[in-house]
């Protein structure tokens, strides 16, 4: 006889006593085709001669043969049963309208597939015996809904079922992804950069839609991000109508209004600026996704009212930094994703207890794929003489009239100082010099001379124009937010394609979400932002699925001066993301409140507060 | 204005999409039964049923409440015990509870096998290809990583099985569905354990 499996009897109030919002009428619901936590004896004994002996009363008169009898009788074995009804396969046929296919053709290698090419079928198998299976959030209270996600197919098994196809089999890791999104109504996708957020969202929506149970979604994303969401869902889910909401005013609204496809896609600020259409309360979507929703971390912002005001079904968030300032920016983000869930005076660990089940996180190191190592050098450069003097100066002056301003000082001041110390710590304004270009200089020699490609970060476009110039024997291409929109994508293009372009010069603003750079193997960082979530998106459009070469990031920073105290003052307070996000959280998101904004120049916040606030 | 949109409002509840299926006319392609049992040290055996369509979407599926036979029964049955309960209890009541006939019934369990007796509808044990073949079997089918045990005195199965592999095997790994029951009878019985309580609770 073969072993039957075990189950262990799971502790009574496992999740549910942790849970204050279940009212106890509605407990009664659980009760809805749940088992007894007491077995029915088989025959007629009601009563325990002892421990494992169960012999009825009316035993004990009929002796041995009343027993024998008794365990004879036919049990009443109580069942409990549930149908399902199975859901319509929507017919989407793929388009195969000449812009598709152009965007197709043009799409440059993304995650996990820097050839681009080929396509696969999710065939129902298992990955090292493991499959994908669905598994129902807390907040699903009904066990028949429970049941019926437990019960479907595991995700190999529905991705092969609906004939999709992909241009590659999905990682185990972007599966479990999809995994959590599908049964979710309100989810935040968490991944660290370069994991494939979009593909897993974009598959995840397919899925919905094939399975009837999405209709229209709206994507809401950064203005740069649209031309890539656009690749990726002819890349992934070419089968899906899109519409993206852009144009004037008059046809945004008429977009707005008749947009029929089962996608549509807009920017922050074209929602912003159509709210009335976007919210009208007859405008119903039953899935709205933002994409690095970091932009509505500030919950009394106009763009998170906005966005919370969207009448919607589910709610999704995608974004590598939950964190960038304090557990505050997540607030903000489940203003959208759940109002009320994180209440404003919570501490850390409570807000990581209250949103694991919503949020799901995984850095590229706790997931097992094969890439290539990311290697930090930190650049540590000393000013040249004309720089360090010109910065002694400037600092001096600076102080004395932050100090001179007293009741009139404002923070603004106080950044005034710090980015004009930090432009003079690139390049000295006077004489040109710059320690830090020479040391650039000499690391893009070498990285040209092995036929490699380098990115270059800097947070002013001035900077990157002064590099241009000087580095214009590198064939150099600039990205940031000067390159008009529609120009972006060819800069990319020539960037890739181009094999005398060693160098592609972006901004912080422009460059560092949503780009697929993974054929660059350099990466140098001239100046450093304000926050290391940041900086972190910026090396990861180079260090991503798909990278085939180690990606060595170089970081500079001058001694001794502004950078080294805002640098000293972040490296403390890497620890908030891992309080909130577990222990094996690597990603450092903590930028720079104000107080340590100025206590930079050692100068008193207090007389200030009320000013700057 | 806005037509489109009301037309959308009406959209409702996510689930509700799969409910409303049940105004449409059940599927007449053909079904595939799993037939499991899982064992809890204190509460005895529990058994599943579940029911899939050709793609291995659930159709139907029920679980027995626990059962735990006394000690006199233990000793009376010994080793028939669990072919007993499991066969002629558990299986024979799920399998008159549930409403679609199968094509075939698959189990993972031996025990489960003598429900074979009760029903019309062909059955076949699904074991690892390396595990030996049962006593109570005679013939298999053998597939890649499984073998499909044929039981006793019913080798005339054999033919039906084969041919209703075609169906189900391209889209389904045959073995797959019996993790989902233990999944759901896990998942009944917990829900099970902490609304019962919950319930004494709030009373």
């Amino acid at each position: 006889m073969n072993k039957l499996p075990k189950i262990e009897n799971t502790p009574m109030f496992s999740w549910i006593a942790e849970r204050d919002d279940i009212d106890p009428g509605k407990l009664r619901v659980l009760r809805a085709l749940s088992l007894p936590a007491e077995p029915v004896c088989l025959g007629s004994s009601n009563s325990s001669l002892s421990d494992g002996v169960h012999i009825g009363p009316r035993d004990f008169e009929l002796g041995l043969a009343g027993v024998a009898s008794n365990t004879f009788d036919a049990p009443t074995i109580k069942t409990y049963g549930y149908t399902f009804y199975q859901c319509n396969e929507r017919e989407l046929v793929p388009r195969s309208t000449p812009e598709r296919n152009i965007a197709r053709n043009q799409c440059p290698a993304t995650e996990g597939s820097a050839d681009g090419a080929g396509t696969a079928d999710i065939t129902p198998t298992a990955i090292e015996g493991q499959y994908t299976r669905l598994k129902p959030p807390r907040d699903l209270i009904k066990l028949e809904d429970r049941l019926r996600l437990l019960l479907q197919p595991p995700l190999e098994s529905l991705l092969a079922t609906s004939e999709l196809r992909f241009p590659f089999r999905p990682f185990h890791f972007q599966l479990d992804g999809i995994a959590f999104l599908y049964p979710r109504d309100q989810a935040v996708l968490a991944d660290e950069m370069g994991l494939g957020k979009t593909m897993q969202a974009i598959t995840a929506i397919r899925l919905l839609i094939h399975h009837d149970q999405l209709r229209r979604v709206l994507l809401v994303c950064p203005k740069p991000l649209v031309s890539n969401w656009q690749r990726e869902f002819a890349r992934w889910a070419s089968e899906l109508p899109l519409t993206t909401i852009e144009g004037n005013p008059a046809r945004r609204q008429w977009l707005w209004r008749s947009a029929s496809d089962a996608v549509t896609i807009a920017n922050y600020e074209t929602v912003m600026r159509d709210r009335d259409d976007v919210c009208h309360p007859d405008n119903y979507y039953d899935l709205v996704v933002l994409d690095e929703s970091q932009r509505i971390k500030n919950a009394s912002s106009t763009t998170n009212e906005i966005t919370r005001s969207i009448p919607r079904g589910r709610s999704w968030a995608l974004t590598g930094t939950p964190i960038e300032n304090s557990v505050e920016d997540l607030r903000g983000i489940f203003e959208f994703i759940s109002p009320g869930q994180l209440e404003a005076k919570m501490k850390p660990r409570e807000v990581g207890r209250v949103v694991a089940d919503y949020v799901l996180r995984r850095t590229k190191d706790q997931v097992s794929i094969d890439l290539p190592p990311k290697l930090f050098r930190d650049a540590d450069v000393v000013l040249s003489p004309e720089q360090a003097e010109a910065y002694r100066l400037a600092e001096d002056e600076g102080v004395v009239h932050l100090r001179e301003i007293k009741q009139q000082l404002t923070i603004q001041h106080v950044f005034e100082l710090v980015l004009r110390l930090k432009q003079i710590c690139n390049f000295d304004p006077a004489t040109g010099a710059s320690s830090k270009f020479e040391r650039l200089e000499a690391d893009l020699e070498e990285c040209a001379a092995s036929g490699r490609k380098a990115i270059v970060f800097s947070q002013w476009v001035q900077t990157l124009a002064e590099l241009r110039r000087r580095l214009e024997r590198f064939h150099p291409v600039e990205y940031h937010g000067q390159v008009p929109s529609r120009q972006r994508d060819g800069v990319i293009e020539r960037f890739r394609d181009d094999s005398n372009c060693h160098l592609i010069l972006m901004s912080y603003g422009a460059g560092s979400v949503g780009l697929n750079l993974q054929f660059a193997s350099y990466v140098f960082l001239f100046d450093r932002w304000w926050n290391p979530a940041v900086e972190d998106q910026a090396i990861n459009r180079a260090h991503r699925i798909g990278a085939k070469r180690s990606v060595t990031i170089t970081r500079f920073l001058a001694l001794n001066t502004i950078e080294q105290r805002i640098h000293d003052v972040l490296q403390r307070k890497r620890e908030l993301f891992e309080i909130v996000f577990g222990e094996n959280m690597s990603a450092a998101s903590s930028g720079l409140t104000r107080e340590e904004i100025f206590s930079l120049f050692k100068l008193d916040d207090g007389e200030a507060a009320v000013k700057a606030a | 204005m806005f037509s489109h949109f009301a037309a959308a409002n009406v959209i409702p509840h996510r689930w509700a999409y799969w409910s409303s299926m049940s105004q449409q006319a059940r599927c007449n392609e053909p079904a595939f039964g799993y037939l499991s049992a899982v064992e809890s040290a204190d509460l005895g055996y529990f058994g599943g049923y579940l029911i899939v369509s050709q793609l291995g979407r659930p159709l139907e599926f029920h679980c027995s409440a626990p059962i735990r036979p006394n000690r006199a029964q233990q000793i009376l049955y010994g080793p028939t015990l669990e072919s007993y309960l499991l066969g002629e209890q558990i299986g024979s009541s799920l399998l008159r509870a549930a409403k679609i006939t199968p094509k075939v019934i698959f189990t993972d369990s031996e025990g489960l096998l003598h429900a074979r007796e009760l029903i019309g509808v062909p059955m076949a044990l699904v074991l690892p290809a390396d595990r030996p073949a049962s006593r109570l079997t005679r013939s298999h089918i053998s597939l890649e990583a499984i073998k499909l045990h044929i039981p006793l005195g019913y080798e005339q199965d054999e033919t039906p099985i084969a041919s209703s592999l075609d169906l189900i095997m391209r889209r389904v790994d045959l073995a797959e569905p019996f993790g989902r029951i233990h999944e759901a009878i896990r998942e009944a019985q917990r829900i099970g354990s902490v609304s019962n309580e919950a319930h004494e609770q709030a009373a």
